[in-house]
C-alpha cells in the first residue's frame, strides 16, 4: 500500500488542490471584508472610508438663520461675526479634519436676543467694526401641520444697544 | 466549506465589467472635481485612515495633484484591463487617498463616496483573485464568454449597500429612537437645504403628519436594508424602497451629491442583474484557464 492509497486527498489532481487552496484564501478575504465593515464603524465611528452614516440623524425642532447688514445696507459675512452655520445635515466636525471656526449659531439652537447682541458687540469691539449693524434673524420652528417663521431685526451699535423692531 | 460553495458560482463578466467601468467613471469625476481647502486648526480626532500622515503632506496641494493624476492614470489602466491587478489596487489607494484628503481639509462633507470606495475594493479583489483567468481570457479573446465573475463579488456589493443603509437607520434610532421620523425635522431640513419648488418638497412642507409617514417609512427601509443579502426577492423589495427614498432625496436635496449611491443601489438592488443576463452557474474554473496551468506565472 503506497502513501496515496492511505490518504485519498493526495490522489486529487494538483489543480483541484490548488483550487481548494485558492477558495480558502478567497473566503478569508470575503470574511475579512465583512468583519471589518461590520466592526469598523462601531469601533472607530466616523473614519473614512468607514462610516456610521450619521447624516440627518438628529431631530431638530427649530432653527434660525442670521443675516448681517452694515449701515449702508451691504450684507456682511456672518462668519466674520461668529454667526455662521456649521451644519450640512451631519454632526458638526464629525469625520472632518479641520475644526470649524467657533460660532454662536448651532443648528437647532436659537439663542435669545441679548446673547446675540452681546456676542456681536464683542466681535465689533475686537475687530474694530464700525457700527451700527443690522441683524436679521429668521426663526423657523415646527408646528402643526406647517412650519412657523418669525423674522426679527435688531440694530447693534458698538457702544450701546438699541432695539429697532421687536 | 461546501456550504459556502454557492459564493463561487460563476457568471460571464458582463455585469461585473459594466460595474467596474461605472465605478471608474465615478473615480474620474472625483479626480476632476475641484477642491477647496478650509482654514483652521486640525481636528484632534482622526477623520480618515490617512489622518496619521503629517499635516505638511495632507495639506500639500502638490500631493493632491499627484494623487489626482495617479487616480486618472490607474483608472484608465484598469478600465482597459492593463497591468491588473496592480492598476486595480492603485486605483483603490488613490481613490481612498483622494477623498480622504478632501475630508482632512474641510469642515463639512457628505458621505457620497463611501459606497463607491468599498465597491472599488470588492472589484479590485475580484480582479486580484481572478487575474489569471481574466488575463487568459483577454489573450485568447474569450473574456466576455468565460465564466470568470464569481457570485461573491455581487454578494459583497449587496452586503455593503445593505449595511451602509442599515447603519444610517441604526444611527438615527440610536440618536433619537423611533420618534426620529416626527415630520417636523424633515420639514426643517427641506426648508433650509431643499429645493422648495420641487413637488415633493411642497408635499413635505404642506403637512408634517404626511411628512412623518414618509420619514418613518424611510427609517424602516434604511434599517431593513441589510436583509437584502438573504434572498433575491428581499433584495428587489429593499431596492425599490431605497430607490423611492433616493428619488425623494435627489428630488429635494438636489446639491447633496447622492447620485452616485443611488445609481449603485439601482445597479445591485433592482433587477438590473436580470437585465444584464447575470446568471451564475456552478463552475469550478473555465476551460480556457485551468488553475493547474495558470498559477505558475505569478
Amino acid at each position: 500500500m503506497n502513501r496515496s492509497e492511505k490518504n485519498p486527498e493526495l490522489e486529487l489532481p494538483v489543480s483541484a488542490r490548488r483550487n481548494g487552496h485558492r477558495k480558502l484564501i478567497e473566503l478569508l478575504a470575503i470574511a475579512a471584508f465583512v468583519v471589518v465593515n461590520l466592526l469598523a464603524p462601531i469601533v472607530f465611528g466616523e473614519l473614512y472610508p468607514f462610516t456610521v452614516s450619521p447624516m440627518f440623524s438628529d431631530q431638530p425642532s427649530q432653527y434660525c438663520t442670521y443675516q448681517i447688514f452694515d449701515s449702508a445696507g451691504q450684507e456682511l459675512d456672518p462668519e466674520q461675526f461668529g454667526l455662521h452655520l456649521v451644519y450640512d445635515g451631519n454632526p458638526p466636525g464629525l469625520g472632518m479634519g479641520i475644526v470649524p471656526k467657533p460660532t454662536l449659531h448651532a443648528f437647532g439652537d436659537v439663542v435669545d436676543e441679548s446673547t446675540v447682541r452681546q456676542h456681536v458687540q464683542q466681535v465689533m469691539k475686537q475687530s474694530n467694526v464700525p457700527g451700527p449693524l443690522t441683524i436679521k434673524r429668521t426663526h423657523v420652528a415646527g408646528g402643526e401641520p406647517r412650519l412657523k417663521t418669525t423674522v426679527d431685526e435688531w440694530t447693534v451699535a458698538p457702544s450701546k444697544v438699541e432695539a429697532k423692531t421687536p | 466549506m461546501s456550504k459556502l460553495d454557492w459564493l463561487f458560482d460563476r457568471a460571464t463578466p458582463r455585469f461585473g465589467q459594466m460595474t467596474v467601468w461605472l465605478l471608474l467613471l465615478f473615480a474620474v469625476v472625483l479626480a476632476l472635481s475641484p477642491i477647496e481647502f478650509d482654514a483652521g486648526p486640525r481636528s484632534e480626532h482622526p477623520a480618515t485612515v490617512f489622518s496619521w500622515l503629517p499635516a505638511s503632506l495632507i495639506q500639500n496641494q502638490a500631493i493632491f495633484t499627484c494623487v489626482r493624476a495617479g487616480l486618472m492614470i490607474s483608472a484608465a489602466l484598469w478600465a482597459l484591463r492593463i497591468w491588473i491587478p496592480f492598476s486595480c489596487w492603485t486605483t483603490v489607494a488613490c481613490f481612498t487617498l483622494m477623498w480622504s484628503l478632501r475630508m482632512e481639509n474641510l469642515t463639512n462633507g457628505a458621505h457620497i463616496f463611501n459606497v463607491t470606495n468599498m465597491l472599488l475594493v470588492i472589484h479590485a479583489m475580484w480582479f486580484h483573485f481572478y487575474r489569471h483567468e481574466i488575463r487568459s481570457g483577454i489573450q485568447e479573446g474569450t473574456f466576455w464568454t468565460d465564466k470568470n465573475y464569481p457570485r461573491w463579488v455581487f454578494w459583497l456589493c449587496v452586503f455593503y449597500l445593505g449595511w451602509f443603509h442599515s447603519l444610517a437607520g441604526f444611527t438615527k434610532l440610536a440618536c433619537c429612537g423611533p420618534a426620529w421620523g416626527n415630520g417636523t425635522s424633515m420639514q426643517l431640513w427641506v426648508n433650509l437645504f431643499g429645493w422648495k419648488a420641487s413637488p415633493l418638497a411642497q408635499v413635505m412642507l404642506f403637512d408634517s403628519r404626511l411628512t412623518a409617514v414618509l420619514q418613518t417609512g424611510a427609517l424602516v427601509i434604511e434599517c431593513l436594508s441589510i436583509v437584502a443579502i438573504f434572498h433575491w426577492a428581499l433584495r428587489y423589495l429593499v431596492g425599490f424602497g431605497l430607490i423611492g427614498f433616493y428619488i425623494g432625496v435627489l428630488g429635494t436635496f438636489v446639491t447633496f451629491g447622492f447620485h452616485f449611491n443611488a445609481i449603485l443601489v439601482a445597479m445591485f438592488l433592482l433587477p438590473c442583474d436580470r437585465l444584464f443576463g447575470l446568471n451564475f452557474d456552478q463552475t469550478e474554473s473555465p476551460p480556457s484557464a485551468p488553475l493547474s496551468t495558470i498559477t505558475t506565472d505569478d
